[in-house]
């Protein structure tokens, strides 16, 4: 018997061990866990942490309020988060991060609680929760999202029919079209046909009034936790709402919006709408990627507001001198020379048709460069590009030519970006052009050195 | 509750080591196993707990009068009321709707159009089961060929013993009831061999039989959708699926059992491998096929009353196994396609055995015992079509699609083998099938434990870790949902 006993507790101990390596296995490959291993990278060196769902994640952009208000930011933003997901991640970056603000996006989605048999909406909250190991509050949040089979917080067993997927490549590739930066991410232009379809769908949609809907207990309950937590912590919690398309929530989420916003004014809370601010922000419809979240030239609007909020709220702030390395924002306005290219062009087709007077090629993370193209203001608003490189290993040169439309409005002049999804190690030459046809030359690179 | 569920998971260690701890304390083991095996039954639907109290307290009396009188019509009578309860339940709860459906559909035959509804009734979980065990007890006793029990703990742990309460083996009284006046000593040996049986049965239920599901159910849930290629796969794969399911459910009771000290007897041998269907059936589902020789078989006449009496006594056998399984016509026909089988296989025996031997099939060569086999296969399959099919009309369109429509093109046609399966499943399938038959094969020449035992513990670790991976990263629960063993409905 004791023998057995003995045998069960070191097989169970070798198991639990096995399966805990294992488990990490069966993630899955998620721009979650991306976004989870890039703030594992920062080194808890975080001032400003931003909650909230993908309309948190595509609005506030870190390098924009890091430009401005000098203090390191991180958006963990995710789809569909929850208000306890959201409360989760909160006390786990507070945890190991010298925190001066938590900001946190409400709307309608977010902040209700989750029906038991929503899997959907709980699929989401997992993505986020497995990135962290196995802790009481982990199992606390999961029975908050509505789930009562512990066996949930283990990827191993959630995910184990996605067994094929443990063979795959665990690198996590953002999408060239996607402007990422420390869990900040959307799309650079306006999602033409999303747009439109959505706009045609909105004409038949019949809106309901339904002004009674008030938050629940376990709502109120959450806003109060993570209030009288960040109280205790010392930091200070704004919440805010990004903008969307009122038309597209219809009667019944803009009704429920207010009742945050009252809810949250009764208890005294900081809290920003930028749905009535439109106008202050000069917020349009090609701000948006599809109705219901901005693009980068949106975002950049909205962060630049929010940015001078909290440099007139919360003025008591020691800025730090963040390294402008791989933040297009602050590369541009300190005309960061530490990177990979940064020249000033002479060229009068360039600088009169062309519009473009400087170009910047910087590393933002591993295989992912971009090339930061500055030019007038309310000019340059559209280029035509072209990317030629051979890989060290083959002697095929490879083009990439597009048109790039989605400009940047910052510090008066305008900015277009094209991004690389490339490790520039394994490139052996490599050419950049601009203008119809390959015109110019604007960035020409032998063996890189600047990279190795 | 489930043995592949995460209630069982909890469940089985909390009473295995409260078990170990009063073990030697019979009268409070005994009393222990009541109460997990009540626990066990009500997780599903406690109301029901009332019919196996009922069956429990009839047999304990009538088979103690009955052990008290030698008077014929007195020990009829008793027997008539243990029959009377014990069937009456088994008729009402699960025959009912069929009988009055069966009764509707025979006066439409003759034009005459009834109007009747059928009743609300939920069938209690393995109903067939312990009524069939409890039966034993009785109908031993009432032939004189066992002595009755005083001890109604150790009796009503018998009839709810919770391993294989719900779906066999069914026990006899004469096997398993003597265990329970036993204390048992803990063998290391013994337990662990109890948790590799559990193991591989786990394995068979939940990486094949379930994965397996996930075709079959597509197909025989959407006859109109699929051609005979389709038919064909999926009726192979409920071969497996059916055969992995029971068995592993045996093989996880018998498990149980032994981690606890009992010995349950075996279910199945390896039945696909069978060269005749008398042989399928001496391999299938004993402790049932057993029940039937004994219990209905032999008391009819068995083969002692000519040929005649021989085959219609194999036929009706057969029938009435097929409707123990369930309240329809296709299991109904399904029992009479094995009946009739049967009965053309003895009637042709010295026949074919003439013919066979100028052949030179009877030799004992890899190739006859193929032969054989497959052929046993093909027919077992053809039976299957009806035990599953949803109706009988859905039956007869596969039946005829696999004659009718086999598009050979097909065969190897992404699209019919992967109906509701990925790529790597199907192969996971194929591969599982193939180390089920090699680790069968290998068990029947030698004790498999036996060889596992004698190698390293660094290897042997290996292999329980490797199970159970396999068993968590393979097996089909969680967002495809749990299913239920195939036997519980019956």
């Amino acid at each position: 018997m004791k023998e057995f006993v003995f045998k069960s507790i070191v097989f169970t101990s070798l198991f639990v061990f096995l399966a805990a390596y294992v488990s990490k296995s069966f993630q899955g490959n998620s721009i979650e866990l991306f976004s989870h291993n890039q703030y594992k990278s920062l080194q808890n060196k975080i001032d400003v942490a931003i909650f909230g769902t993908s309309h948190a994640y595509a609005t506030y952009d870190p390098r924009v309020l890091e430009a401005e208000t000098g203090l390191k930011t991180f958006n963990f933003g995710s789809p569909l988060q929850n208000i306890s997901t959201s409360e989760f991640l909160m006390r786990k970056v507070i945890e190991s991060n010298d925190l001066k603000l938590i900001i946190i996006d409400v709307f309608s989605e977010s902040i209700k609680e989750i029906t038991p048999n929503n899997e959907f909406k709980k699929r989401f909250q997992y993505k986020v929760l497995d990135n962290f190991g196995f802790s009481k509050e982990k199992l606390m949040t999961i029975r908050k999202i509505g789930e009562m089979n512990p066996l949930n917080s283990i990827p191993l067993y959630k995910n184990h029919s996605n067994w094929e997927r443990i063979f795959e490549s665990k690198e996590y590739k953002i999408n060239q079209d996607i402007d990422y930066y420390s869990g900040f991410h959307t799309a650079f232009v306006l999602d033409k046909k999303t747009w439109d379809k959505h706009e045609n769908n909105l004409k038949k949609v019949k809106f309901r009034n339904n002004t009674k809907e008030q938050l629940t207990l376990g709502e109120k309950k959450s806003i109060s936790r993570i209030l009288n937590f960040s109280q205790e912590s010392n930091i200070p919690v704004l919440f805010v709402c990004a903008p969307f398309f009122k038309e597209i929530r219809g009667k019944q989420s803009i009704s429920y919006q207010e009742n945050i916003k009252n809810y949250l004014d009764s208890i005294g809370a900081d809290y920003v709408d930028f749905n009535p601010l439109w106008k202050k922000i000069k917020l349009n419809k090609y701000d948006f990627v599809d109705p219901d979240h901005l693009n980068s030239r949106g975002a950049l609007k909205v962060s630049l507001y929010l940015s001078d909020y909290i440099l007139k709220r919360y003025n008591t702030f020691n800025k730090r001198e963040l390294p402008s390395k791989n933040n297009r924002y602050l590369i541009a306005k300190n005309n960061s020379k530490e990177i990979i290219w940064n020249s000033e062009i002479k060229d009068s087709y360039v600088n009169d048709s062309l519009h473009v007077n400087k170009v910047y090629l910087f590393k933002v993370f591993d295989d992912k460069y971009e090339i930061l193209i500055e030019g007038e203001k309310d000019k340059l608003k559209r280029l035509n590009t072209c990317l030629q490189y051979q890989m060290n290993y083959s002697d095929k040169i490879e083009k990439n030519c597009k048109w790039l439309n989605g400009y940047l409005e910052y510090n008066d002049k305008n900015f277009l970006s094209y991004q690389i999804n490339l490790d520039l190690k394994k490139i052996k030459d490599m050419k950049f052009f601009i203008g119809p046809n390959k015109k110019k030359l604007i960035i020409k690179m032998d063996k890189f050195k600047h990279v190795r | 509750m489930l043995f592949n569920s995460i209630d069982f998971a909890i469940f089985f260690p909390i009473v295995f080591v409260l078990y170990w701890i009063v073990a030697k304390n019979l009268a409070l083991r005994n009393a222990l196993i009541l109460v997990a095996s009540y626990i066990f039954y009500g997780w599903w639907d406690w109301r029901f707990l009332f019919l196996i109290v009922i069956s429990t307290l009839v047999d304990f009396y009538v088979g103690k009068r009955l052990y008290g009188t030698d008077k014929l019509t007195k020990r009829k009578q008793l027997l008539f009321i243990s029959l009377f309860v014990n069937l009456g339940f088994l008729i009402y709860f699960k025959y009912t709707n069929f009988f009055i459906e069966t009764f509707v559909d025979s006066f439409s035959l003759f034009g005459k159009k009834l109007e009747a509804s059928t009743l609300n009734i939920i069938l209690p979980v393995g109903i067939s089961f312990y009524t069939f065990q409890t039966l034993s007890y009785t109908i031993d006793i009432y032939r004189k060929q066992l002595k009755p029990t005083n001890n109604l703990l150790a009796f009503s742990a018998f009839v709810a013993f919770f391993p294989q309460l719900v779906a066999g083996p069914i026990e006899r009284a004469s096997h398993l009831l003597p265990q329970f006046y036993r204390t048992y000593k803990f063998n290391y040996k013994l337990v662990k061999s109890g948790l590799l049986l559990m193991a591989f049965g786990l394995f068979k239920k939940m990486v094949i039989a379930d994965r397996a599901a996930l075709y079959v159910n597509e197909v025989y849930n959407n006859v109109d959708d699929y051609g005979g290629v389709g038919y064909a796969y999926a009726t192979i794969l409920f071969a497996f699926q059916i055969y992995c399911d029971f068995s592993g459910y045996s093989d996880i009771a018998i498990g149980l059992g032994r981690t606890m000290g009992f010995d349950l007897m075996k279910n199945f041998d390896s039945p696909y491998i069978s060269k005749s269907l008398t042989e399928f059936w001496r391999r299938w589902h004993i402790s049932l096929s057993t029940w039937f020789r004994d219990y209905l078989y032999i008391p009819l006449g068995g083969n002692k009353k000519g040929k005649f009496r021989t085959y219609s006594n194999i036929f009706i056998v057969f029938v009435v196994s097929g409707l123990w399984h369930g309240a329809a016509l296709t299991f109904v026909i399904w029992g009479a396609i094995h009946g009739a089988i049967l009965m053309i296989e003895k009637g042709s025996l010295s026949y074919r055995k003439r013919v066979f031997a100028k052949l030179g099939l009877l030799k004992n060569t890899f190739s006859n015992h193929l032969f054989f086999g497959l052929i046993i296969f093909v027919i077992v399959c053809f039976a299957w079509v009806f035990f599953r099919a949803n109706s009988l009309e859905d039956a007869w369109q596969i039946t005829n699609g696999i004659i009718t429509d086999f598009n050979i093109d097909r065969l190897f046609d992404k699209n019919t083998y992967l109906i509701g399966l990925k790529t790597n499943e199907f192969r996971v399938i194929m591969l599982s099938i193939l180390s089920l038959y090699v680790i069968e094969y290998v068990h029947r020449k030698k004790n498999l434990v036996g060889i596992l035992n004698k190698q390293s513990m660094a290897f042997r670790w290996f292999c329980y870790l490797g199970i159970v991976f396999i068993i968590i990263i393979f097996g089909v629960y969680g967002d495809r949902n749990v299913q239920e063993f195939i036997y519980f409905q019956f």
